[in-house]
């Protein structure tokens, strides 16, 4: 009896297994995997039962009367019998679904006057993934920022086009595209307010390169990614940027000026003058940054020149400057390192910003070091902020990784083997 | 019989085509007087508002136009059952768009219609219809 109990324990759970991978998608390409490989044969890929069952999918559980199918999928086929016609393709499309999944995850069935799609526990759609996540992601409390980053990306990323892209254009799918365009347009934007905040401008021209790809047409996120390009002081590649945006706009439009072009057009040129045409009056204007709270992160050859200037100006007193190096512990791992390495970025970030002083500056030296200058330090003071700095990443560090950290006086003669 | 019709509301809406006649959206350009008391939303809110926008930025039970919008098309008739469990209210949703450019959403409170027709519990009878 027990034995049995157990068989059929295992029999559930192999169904469960096999139920858990069945991942449909319909973000951009439409495709039906099991364990990571499609399950649509090849020849019925672009057939007018796949169709049906895209359209099944998309009203999926809901009560569907055949009036309603037909007049959404074959308005136009011309047929003297649609009910007729409607008939016989639900019933190859049953079959259809019987070759690719006999134990039934995707079934239609009939019920007084309307055919209903159910689909069992366990399949997971992307479109409605993403939906999860990004709710999910709203939920998060202010001081789990780390999450909610976490979760929009990967909303996002579930995102690779407009829902069921192949299709040029069916009005019944203007609503459901619409929808998730406009949620995953939205999540991008929510993205971006949280990278302002917290003056992530490297995340958000990555984060915006990448929607492009997806959305090239989408102006806003562009024209963001101009002003973030100039506040970085990229002026070339904002001027790429921009003049791709016209010509696209051009192209596409026909015309050669939008409201939002000359806006960026206005700033862009704006900014040209005052980098080219420095005169001595309103030099300090021009020169000074926006008041802007923690530390101040350079790249890594700024930081070079920083540093030396600071070896130059260093004087003896009670006050030393230091160098500190973060690195980067207990990350090596097949499968997860590159995981690993993109949240200690992340983890990093957010501890330096927190526990250094406003003048202090930094630079991520490579993925996996950074490195601090720390100007002005009281004999020990070092120690505190070494101490701070461990502290604030274990707070907010939820991965199996560690850091290092090691701060040494800059002195005038030969000592940060890193700079030789 | 007569029977009450404070909970009646109906929303129109304008289509908005693109430049080669392709539907891509409504906007919301009327309600009825009671759409307030009806649904507690206030139509200033929604008014002009793409129907896209309303269905991700505003949640009401009794609206409910996720449900919908994906029957909200130019040239439909649709008709639908929707039963809001928090104002243990039922309705009939008629979606009518007999020419292109105007779409009408009616809700038809029926509840006391149902009770008065069957003499069964007001739960069970409002859980079976649906």
């Amino acid at each position: 009896m027990c034995q049995l109990s157990n068989l059929f324990g295992y029999i559930k759970l192999i169904r469960w297994v096999n139920k858990v991978k069945l991942y449909i998608s319909l973000l951009g390409d439409f495709d039906i995997k099991m364990n990571n490989k499609s399950i649509i044969p090849e020849s019925k890929r672009s057939s007018k039962l796949i169709k049906l069952l895209e359209y099944f999918i998309t009203f999926k559980n809901k009560e569907l009367i055949p009036e309603t199918i037909i007049e959404n999928l074959w308005m136009d086929s011309g047929s003297q019998d649609p009910m007729n016609m409607i008939r016989g393709q639900i019933f190859r499309l049953r079959q259809l679904l019987k070759e690719m999944l006999p134990d039934e995850t995707l079934k239609i069935s009939f019920e007084e006057v309307y055919y209903i799609l159910e689909v069992a526990d366990g399949v997971t759609i992307d479109a409605e993934e993403m939906e999860y996540l990004i709710k999910e992601a709203d939920k998060e409390p202010e001081e789990n920022l780390e999450n909610a980053i976490n979760l929009y990306n990967q909303a996002i990323d579930l995102y690779k086009g407009n829902y069921l892209s192949k299709y040029d254009y069916e009005m019944w799918l203007v609503p459901v595209r619409s929808y998730y365009r406009k949620m995953y347009l939205k999540t991008i934007h929510k993205l971006i307010d949280i990278y302002k905040i917290h003056n992530m401008q490297d995340d958000i021209v990555e984060l915006i390169e990448k929607a492009i790809k997806v959305e090239p047409n989408e102006e806003s996120l562009r024209t963001i990614l101009i002003d973030t390009l100039l506040r970085q002081g990229k002026l070339q590649e904002a001027e790429e940027e921009f003049l791709s945006l016209k010509d696209d706009f051009e192209k596409r439009l026909g015309i050669s000026n939008s409201t939002s072009i000359k806006e960026i057009q206005r700033k862009l040129e704006t900014y040209i003058k005052g980098k080219r045409e420095l005169e001595p009056t309103g030099i300090v204007s021009k020169l000074e940054e926006e008041k802007k709270p923690g530390p101040v992160k350079f790249d890594s050859e700024y930081f070079r020149i920083i540093y030396n200037s600071y070896k130059r100006k260093r004087k003896e007193g009670e006050k030393r400057d230091y160098l500190g190096l973060i690195s980067l512990k207990d990350y090596e791992d097949d499968y997860k390192e590159e995981e690993y390495i993109k949240a200690f970025n992340n983890l990093i970030s957010k501890t330096v910003f927190s526990s250094l002083r406003k003048g202090d500056i930094y630079t991520f030296w490579n993925d996996t070091q950074v490195l601090i200058l720390l100007e002005g330090v009281k004999q020990g003071g070092q120690d505190i902020i070494e101490e701070r700095i461990q502290r604030r990443f274990d707070m907010i560090n939820k991965y199996p990784i560690n850091i290092d950290i090691k701060f040494i006086p800059i002195e005038d003669k030969e000592d940060a083997e890193i700079f030789k | 019989m007569e029977y009450p019709s404070k909970y009646d509301f109906f929303m129109k809406f304008k289509a908005l085509f693109s430049e080669n006649e392709r539907f891509m959206d409504y906007v919301l350009i009327e309600t009825s007087k009671n759409f307030k008391t009806a649904t507690r939303v206030s139509p200033d809110k929604l008014l002009g508002m793409k129907l896209t926008d309303i269905v991700l930025e505003i949640y009401d039970s009794i609206l409910d136009l996720k449900e919908f919008h994906y029957h909200m098309l130019p040239k439909t008739r649709r008709k639908f059952d929707h039963y809001v469990k928090e104002e243990n209210r039922l309705y009939t949703v008629s979606i009518f768009s007999d020419e292109n450019d105007y779409l009408l959403m009616v809700y038809t409170d029926i509840t006391n219609i149902k009770n008065n027709t069957l003499p069964a519990d007001e739960e069970e009878l409002l859980k079976k219809t649906v």
